[in-house]
């Protein structure tokens, strides 16, 4: 690891040049900060609580990173979340598929065999680069709370964590995005407005707001920790008809 | 031999070396650029570039060999500048010395047979090791290339003359100098082999240690010893005087010896190369080159045995076992230790393997069906680690030869620079602030930007800048100075080394804005 230093002098001069003619922005509206969504909401009015075991707390290493303001608010209790009386856990033991053929460790079914624990043999692992797992929940129904546990035992951020429904399995017509933070689209997606989050015991709360759909498609791109894609735990909500 | 057995063998080399251009060609530049890749690539581009007034840098820098490898290369590619050249161009350079490397067992076909040496080039071809370092711009595998030459050749009979012979070995003395100040101590690793080896003879040197036999020696062995020194000394001062162009450079050659500075956290404890190489260790897969270091040491037990019959062969192979054993346990002595610094140690260590092999057109054929499946075995074991190391795993901290990696999601970062640029006016992200330090290969993936400023903390001049990029160490520190003027995305640049990319507000505005019909 060496010549950390030798652009320094060189660029670092040419940029002070510049900088005089650098616009400022100082007073810009902070705002502005972030994406569109502020978290799942209050979900459905007059509904009932969500309810779901929660996994311990188990977090390992430095947390990494920490008071990046765009970052969704770290939360430190499980969020109030109403759902229309009836809606029950649909994914569970339900069949799981995804594009790597051959995962590092863990299995697909692990999504949703209701064990949420952290640690090794509770998770998935599949390679790097943007990965999809897909639940099929057998029947279309209107779906109102997605819960995702990707890796909580590190304070970490997945990338580009994408939530889709459709009642295509292959995805290609009838695709409603639920939450996209893919804000660069480097997944190639489309452009997500939704903000990153810091990994924890509480998981990802998505609201379903309804919609309809037999399959649920989740991707991700890696982590502020490494490229590798995981799942713990995922449960779908919704409301058998 | 018949017909037959040699097209037979023939055909069993070119599949050896074609698997070993296949495992380091294949997808060369998928993976991400390594930290010293990226500064490897920017002494490069100095080189490329004439008005940059390229001059080798003791301080900092290892020897030029690696860039003026690398530079035709680049400029046969039609790459002449810093932001042109491409991960591909670089890491040919690398990826042909380790091709080359796996023929060097073809030196010593005539002493020890063509199974032994195809077996040592079959475990060259596919160690994790050498394939995951073949495919990375860094000195090591011409090192390990030009070592293992000059020892595969100081061991052959010549067919010309010594003073040619030692000639070309002092040539190759002489590049592994201008590739990295370590050769050094494959001076010393050799010196001591042979020391070990000459003192098993000791009673043979001291009846021939006659005044008569001192100055026969001398003469037959004075132009093959200054045909050495002057060939090392030529092909070491043309790359560290640039042809001869920069006088100066020679000293600095010298120098680097006692001014260059390494980095700092590369320390580890003694036992660091034989864990990783010889303990296996599981990180997604079980990891162990343990194999090859099994048959290095049954080549190195056979040739204690008694058999009375190959005197050379077996000075050879002691040869050969004392001297990776020096060279591992002087980089194991030494605190700074890098995965790829066991490359030219492990060559040894194949080659040796390979030698365990050492007589078998004379074995009984059910020995000699049990060896070939052992080493089909190995072959193939290694062959499907190197897959992994250099495939899924390539970029994972759980490979023990993925030291520090880059991650992909700074490859996407360029990406959407360029699609950013394209919804903004031309040069409206510039100047670039990368703040922190450790921030290498980050300069690789910026520099499609014309000005970047790098700043080891945060100043006010900071804040004028569109595009921040703080490293860990300063994510807190610029977030509060850049609360209100820039929005913060987090991004990755190694594993688990996580930076903070600030967008100034109206970018990420214009970026997030509809577009228009």
């Amino acid at each position: 690891m060496k010549i950390t230093t030798l652009p320094t002098l060189v660029l670092g001069t040419a940029s002070l040049l510049m900088l005089s003619s650098c616009k400022d922005d100082s007073s810009a509206d902070s705002n502005t900060s972030g994406g569109s969504s502020a978290g799942p909401g209050i979900g459905t009015t007059g509904g009932v609580e969500l309810k779901t075991d929660l996994p311990k707390e188990v977090i390992e290493g430095s947390p990494k990173p920490k008071n990046v303001k765009n970052l969704m608010p770290e939360i430190k209790k499980f969020p109030t979340f109403l759902v229309p009386e009836g809606t029950v856990l649909l994914s569970q033991g339900k069949t799981v598929t995804s594009s790597d053929d051959f995962p590092i460790l863990g299995e697909v079914s692990y999504l949703t065999d209701g064990e949420k624990e952290a640690g090794e043999g509770y998770f998935l692992e599949m390679v790097e680069g943007t990965q999809w797992a897909q639940i099929d929940l057998e029947k279309s129904n209107p779906l109102y709370a997605i819960l995702i546990w990707h890796f909580h035992s590190e304070k970490r951020v997945y990338h580009d964590v994408i939530v889709q429904v459709s009642d295509d399995p292959e995805f290609k017509s009838g695709v409603t995005t639920l939450y996209n933070n893919d804000y660069d689209d480097s997944s190639g997606l489309g452009k997500g407005s939704d903000r990153p989050y810091i990994e924890s015991r509480f998981g990802l709360l998505v609201n379903g707001k309804g919609t309809k759909g037999r399959y649920v498609r989740l991707y991700s791109r890696g982590s502020t920790s490494n490229e590798m894609n995981h799942y713990t735990e995922v449960e779908v909500f919704g409301k058998p008809e | 031999m018949n017909i037959s057995s040699k097209v037979f063998l023939f055909f069993c080399w070119i599949a050896v070396i074609t698997l070993a251009a296949f495992l380091r060609f294949d997808e060369l530049s998928d993976r991400p650029f390594h930290f010293d890749e990226a500064t490897g690539a920017r002494i490069t581009s100095q080189r490329i570039n004439p008005a940059a007034d390229y001059q080798f840098n003791p301080v900092h820098n290892h020897g030029p060999l690696l860039s003026a490898a690398a530079a035709p290369i680049c400029q046969l590619n039609g790459e002449t500048s810093w932001r042109s050249m491409s991960k591909l161009s670089l890491r040919i350079a690398t990826a042909t010395a380790g091709t080359l490397l796996v023929m060097i067992p073809l030196c010593w076909r005539r002493r020890f047979g063509d199974i032994p040496m195809l077996a040592a080039s079959a475990l060259l071809a596919t160690s994790p090791l050498l394939v995951y370092f073949s495919r990375m711009f860094i000195h090591e595998m011409i090192l390990a290339l030009c070592g293992l030459a000059a020892l595969a050749l100081v061991c052959v009979r010549p067919k010309y003359s010594h003073t040619l012979k030692f000639g070309v070995v002092g040539g190759l003395v002489g590049l592994m100098f201008a590739t990295k100040e370590s050769f050094a101590i494959s001076i010393i690793a050799w010196t001591a082999a042979g020391a070990i080896v000459a003192l098993s003879h000791i009673r043979k040197i001291n009846q021939h240690n006659t005044s008569k036999n001192r100055q026969r020696l001398w003469r037959e062995f004075r132009m093959p010893a200054l045909s050495f020194a002057a060939a090392a000394g030529i092909s070491a001062s043309w790359y560290y005087t640039d042809g001869f162009s920069n006088l100066m450079g020679a000293w600095d050659a010298v120098r680097t010896f006692f001014v260059y500075q390494t980095g700092a956290g590369h320390d580890k404890p003694f036992s660091y190369y034989f864990e990783m190489l010889a303990v296996p260790s599981k990180g997604g897969v079980w990891w162990f080159e343990t194999p090859i270091l099994v048959l290095a040491t049954i080549a190195l037990i056979r040739s204690y045995l008694p058999s009375g019959k190959r005197r050379h062969q077996e000075d050879i192979t002691r040869f050969l076992a004392f001297s990776a054993i020096f060279h591992i346990l002087i980089y194991s002595t030494i605190s700074y230790k890098t995965p790829w610094l066991m490359c030219l140690p492990w060559a040894h260590v194949c080659l040796l393997a390979g030698l365990s092999f050492r007589g078998f057109s004379q074995w009984k054929t059910p020995i000699q069906a049990v060896a070939t499946l052992v080493l089909i075995g190995v072959i193939f074991q290694q062959n499907r680690l190197t897959r992994y190391a250099t495939g899924r795993f390539a970029n994972d901290a759980r490979n023990p030869y993925a030291y520090a990696p880059t991650s992909r999601d700074v490859e996407s970062i360029r990406t959407w620079m360029r699609d950013l640029t394209q919804h903004l006016p031309p040069a409206a992200l510039e100047p670039v602030a990368v703040v922190g330090t450790e921030y290498w290969p980050l300069p690789w993936y910026l520099r499609d930007f014309d000005a970047i400023g790098y700043w080891p903390e945060p100043t006010p001049a900071v804040s004028q800048c569109p595009l921040v990029f703080a490293m860990p160490e300063m994510a807190d520190d610029l977030q509060i100075q850049l609360e209100k003027s820039h929005v913060a995305l987090p991004r990755t640049l190694r594993s688990h080394v996580p930076v903070i990319l600030f967008l100034r507000n109206d970018h990420w505005q214009q970026w997030n804005a509809p577009e228009s019909p």
